[in-house]
């Protein structure tokens, strides 16, 4: 309560310090920027006051607010891939307006992006560091394995985010794991980010918007996980003209639809995709070979009440299903389903010029059924988690100069983890159980401001309380965060952070690819909530004449009651998993550096990172410091996509990384069972994570060519793309797994080998 | 259509499949030789120990699921110099066969610290090992009943076993079954020629497992059939083989052995491997054709 009450006076004093700003003959514009065509709103989107160095990128809801003297004023509007827009205001009240932009090609596929320059000096002069933002755009064009667009493989090319084996979704950012990241899609936590076992991504990239990732430096208003935030943001959906997208792929095919309810009012955006290997194989053999297959599919319905209301649903449902037909001559019946389902609800209000809010529902659900059954025996598992959560969120624009974002997050989290249902003499191996079902309420109070000291100086400082509240348990900590800008000119700045990050779930896990039996549990009173302390200092410099920016930035973050599990833990159905866990604390250290060119006929990063991980845990190691298993020295990574002609791209990436550390048996010894029976074979390992593997790299490239136009065909307004292309084109093995195997001399000696070798791809996509 | 779906199958089969690329070699440095004891207490005199040398996973076939003959000649330590030291006295044990050393003279008495040395003259290697001789333990009752359904049986065994709140204990409880069509049945048949018995289960307990210095326990013995002969074995063992079992029973898991996390075996053997104990086994045997 003292920590509430704490807040309370920090708002306030803030909320009424920034009241002073009503004291001046000053005005506001209020507004949103949205798109012509679509009037979709544009998040990012730099609103500049001509003449002056004011100015401000659109919010996530496409919302800006300038407070400025009374006067005559030319706002200038900035987007990448919109022609520049320029809107005189005679400032004498406060004034809302809606700005929309309209795209420089109007067209399917547009790469070449304008006016990059002023998003390039947004990004040298905010506060924000550690970000990633990658336009949806570019996203489509990065070859990846099997051909499927995939946001989260493409953020694995990012400086300070490694992968976790090949192929896999596993996202391992600045030393932390695999369940560090906070994955929000429409405001709503993705428990479980892949299909596949964890090779392809929930997300169909038709229906993304914006997708941005945050791995330091984090604003106040997340929270809940250690290493990263990546907010994913639905597209709303075309308020004026009917559309439909879609792609036809080796694995899969998606299809979107999107369009008006009610012109200028009402819209949706309907997206689905399904694999369809099972379908394949049952029509060309008959039987269910593969009978698996994944699905998802997203709605979003986007209705706008007045200039001052707007509201939002956006709901996800995926699920990856294996199920074996039941025909006569099996015994065996049996299967799995596991998925998420999320749901929002929002409520945009914009109270003034000067306030905005955003309102809302969120609820998550993931869950597993595993079941199996022979004659006389059947075996059922179940997990849960769902959550319900309320956000309320605030900006409050006291000058153009001086934002504020405060507000709360709720949520409660239901657990219902191994209920298990047995009939026949399998119950009593496996005793049927009910699951204990365990409820905790998790909030986070949050402030923070944003501040333009000088010119040249910005500082955003705030602070977040979280709660962890349980039947037996109750967690507080906060949450100081920070970051400063100074800028040499406007092309050149040095910025520092520091945030402090509580996480309050763990992600139990038997294995390194995700499997159904894979858990999430809530902190207990003997595990405890994992904290992380990260400072970062990083260099921006922007060379508009070269459209690209470049970025080095170290970092340090330690980590503090870190999960591991004991050797040899077992913990499919295990009840008792807390006794199988163990905390120690880890450390990452390393420098990123980063070069991105997102206009032009030429378009791509470079990424290098240098980074250091280890983990200390009591009974690990005999206690010493070990590196972590993904402690890789050095990642590099080349992206490049160039517009040969308007119908033809070719795209390729190329990546080097430092093999990831393992711990090999060096040596076996004999000993005799505890009967003395029998004689055990024990194999001798050597130092924990002590070898590295060696370094994986490999080139995937994709050429796409696009349909012609046909400018005469305005009832057949059919635009379609071919896309082809290979991963791993020179067919290195990416090691993942070493043995010991015969030479061609007959001696044998280690190797290592890689999952997947050279895998062409063809697809084929269209919009209407 | 089916045409067209079976090319499409066969280009995905075909994509996936036909680049493996080659495996890389890698520089794993092996560990070094060393010796490894095991041991047996063989009634109220004489003990067995096991000498054996580690190897390298570069001198066995990953193809071959037994030793070679070569191989096995490396690893069984003859040769060597192998005492036993308790209560003042210093037993020197013989050579059985290559790798036991044995010395049917040597008292056992509960309680008594023992110490191994081991010393091999050819390669100049010696270790040491000590522990305390553990009191016997003894299954207050234990009996099989056959859980039989129209499709399938179990067997289980049902036991008590108590324990001594005043000191910290352990114990293990193994299931042996015995091979078919063999007349006799030996516990110690490790170090016998032609084992003749299969460990099915063991069980492992501590005082945490008591209530009110009691333990009631039903255990399945899934590979045991309704025909076969089962011998029950109870024998308390100190923290640090308990702690060696544990490891070795978590390392026959199906998931660890997929996953191949690797599994730190404890040991009390200076300088090299293996676990010198020094316990009694108690034995109940049931024929399961009674039951």
């Amino acid at each position: 309560m003292r920590m509430l009450r704490l807040f309370n006076l920090i708002l306030l004093l803030l909320v009424f310090g920034a009241g002073g700003a009503f004291a001046q003959q000053q005005y506001t514009i209020g507004g949103t920027v949205s798109d012509s065509t679509s009037k979709e709103s544009v998040i990012g989107a730099i609103v500049t006051v001509s003449g002056t160095n004011k100015g401000m990128a659109t919010n996530v809801y496409g919302f800006f607010s300038l407070t400025l003297a009374e006067g005559e004023y030319d706002l200038i509007i900035k987007y990448t891939g919109y022609n520049t827009k320029t809107v005189h205001v005679s400032l004498h009240a406060n004034v809302s307006l809606e700005i929309p932009i309209s795209n420089s090609a109007n067209q399917m596929n547009e790469v070449v992006i304008t006016a990059v320059k002023d998003k390039n000096q947004e990004t040298v002069s905010s506060t924000q560091m550690s970000s990633i933002s990658i336009p949806v755009e570019q996203i489509r064009y990065v070859p990846t394995i099997g051909g499927e667009t995939d946001v989260i493989k493409v953020l694995q090319l990012m400086p300070g985010v490694k992968r976790g084996g090949e192929g896999q979704n596993t996202m391992l950012v600045r030393g932390g794991s695999g369940d560090d990241n906070l994955i929000l899609l429409d405001e709503a936590v993705v428990y479980n980010v892949s299909h596949l076992f964890g090779f392809f991504s929930v997300f169909n990239n038709d229906a993304l918007k914006d997708v941005t990732m945050i791995k330091g430096g984090f604003p106040a208003q997340y929270g809940g996980r250690l290493s990263s935030v990546m907010d994913i943001r639905m597209k709303d959906g075309d308020m004026q003209n009917y559309h439909v997208d879609g792609g036809i792929g080796l694995l899969s095919s998606h299809i979107t639809i999107q369009g008006p309810i009610k012109k200028d009012t009402c819209s949706f955006i309907l997206s689905g995709r399904r694999s369809y290997i099972d379908q394949v194989f049952r029509a060309a053999y008959g039987q269910d070979i593969l009978p698996y297959f994944f699905y998802d599919a997203t709605l979003k319905l986007n209705y706008k009440v007045n200039e001052n209301n707007r509201l939002f649903y956006s709901a996800y449902i995926g699920d990856d299903v294996l199920r074996p037909p039941k025909n006569d001559s099996s015994l065996f019946d049996g299967g799995f389903r596991m998925g998420n389902f999320t749901t929002t609800a929002r409520w945009n209000h914009i109270y003034n010029q000067k306030l905005f809010s955003n309102l809302s529902f969120i609820h998550t659900r993931f869950r597993y059924d595993v079941e199996a059954s022979i004659p006389g025996n059947s075996f059922l598992a179940k997990s849960r988690i769902a959550d319900f959560g309320l956000k309320y969120d605030f900006t409050y624009f006291k000058s153009t100069e001086n934002t504020l974002r405060f507000g709360f997050l709720g949520t409660f989290h239901g657990f219902r983890p191994n209920v298990v249902n047995t009939a026949g003499t399998i119950s009593d191996i496996i005793r049927s159980r009910e699951g204990e079902l365990v409820v905790n309420f998790e909030s986070g109070l949050y402030i923070q401001q944003e501040l333009k000291l000088r010119d040249n100086l910005n500082v955003s400082y705030g602070f977040r309380q979280s709660f962890l509240v349980g039947s037996d348990v109750f967690y507080t900590s906060p949450e100081p965060r920070g970051s400063i800008t100074y800028l040499f000119n406007e092309n050149q700045s040095v910025k520092f952070g520091y945030s402090r990050m509580t996480q309050y779930l763990h992600l139990v896990s038997s294995s390194a690819i995700a499997l159904p039996t894979d858990l999430w549990y809530p902190v207990t009173k003997k595990v405890k909530p994992i904290y992380s302390n990260q400072i970062a200092a990083g260099y921006n410099h922007n060379f508009p004449k070269l459209k690209t920016i470049a970025s080095i930035e170290v970092y340090y973050k330690h980590m503090r009651n870190l999960i591991e599990y004991r050797e040899g833990a077992v913990l499919v159905l295990n009840d008792n998993y807390e006794n199988e866990l163990i905390e120690g604390q880890g450390e990452s250290y390393g420098m990123e550096l980063f070069l991105q060119r997102n206009s032009g006929r030429f378009t791509g990063w470079i990424g290098y990172t240098i980074s250091w991980t280890t983990r200390q845990f009591d009974e690990l190691n005999e206690g010493k410091r070990y590196y972590a298993r993904y402690d890789r020295r050095h990642d590099l990574s080349f992206v490049g996509t160039c517009e040969i002609t308007k119908r033809f791209i070719i795209s390729a990436v190329w990546v080097y990384s430092t093999g990831q550390r393992f711990t090999p048996v060096i040596g076996y010894f004999l000993m005799p069972n505890s009967s003395t029976t029998n004689v055990n074979t024990l194999p001798i390992y050597g130092e924990r994570n002590g070898t590295v593997l060696p370094a994986a790299h490999r080139m995937d490239i994709s050429f796409i060519i696009k349909s012609r136009e046909k400018a005469n065909r305005k009832w057949m307004k059919w635009q379609g793309e071919w896309s082809f292309g290979a991963y791993n084109l020179y067919n290195r093995a990416q090691p993942y797994r070493v043995e010991v195997q015969a030479g061609d001399d007959g001696s044998l000696k280690y190797v290592s080998r890689g999952l997947f070798g050279f895998i062409p791809f063809i697809s084929y996509n269209f919009r209407y | 259509m089916k045409k067209l779906a079976f090319i499409f199958a066969l280009t995905f089969v075909a994509f996936t499949q036909s680049c493996v690329p080659d495996p890389i070699d890698i520089d794993v440095t092996p560990a070094d030789p060393k010796l490894c004891i095991s041991s047996v207490v063989l009634g109220n005199n004489g003990i067995v120990i096991g000498l054996t040398r580690s190897y390298s996973p570069l001198q066995q076939s990953p193809e071959s699921d037994t030793l070679g003959q070569q191989l096995v000649d490396q690893i069984l330590v003859t040769g060597a110099t192998v005492t036993i030291s308790y209560l003042n006295q210093l037993d020197t044990l013989y050579e059985l066969s290559p790798g036991i050393y044995t010395n049917l003279f040597t008292s056992i008495t509960e309680g008594v610290n023992y110490t191994v040395r081991a010393s091999d003259p050819v390669s100049g290697e010696s270790v040491w090992a000590a522990t305390i001789m553990q009191p016997e333990a003894v299954l207050d009752t234990v009996y099989p009943y056959i859980d039989r359904t129209t499709t399938d049986s179990l067997v289980h065994f049902k036991f008590t076993l108590f324990d001594n709140a005043a000191t910290e204990n352990y114990y293990v409880v193994n299931f042996i079954k015995k091979v078919q069509g063999d007349s006799t049945f030996d516990i110690n048949s490790v170090f016998a020629a032609g084992s003749n018995e299969v460990l099915t289960e063991f069980e492992l307990y501590d005082d945490q497992a008591f209530t009110n210095g009691s333990l009631n326990k039903d255990v399945i013995v899934f590979s045991a059939e309704q025909t076969d002969t089962v011998a029950v074995t109870v024998s308390e063992i100190s923290k640090g083989y308990y702690e060696f079992l544990t490891a070795m029973k978590r390392s026959s898991s199906i998931f660890n052995q997929l996953t191949g996390e690797p599994i730190t075996y404890p040991s009390n053997v200076e300088g090299g491997y293996g676990f010198f104990t020094m316990h009694r086994v108690r034995s109940t045997v049931f024929d399961l054709n009674l039951y």
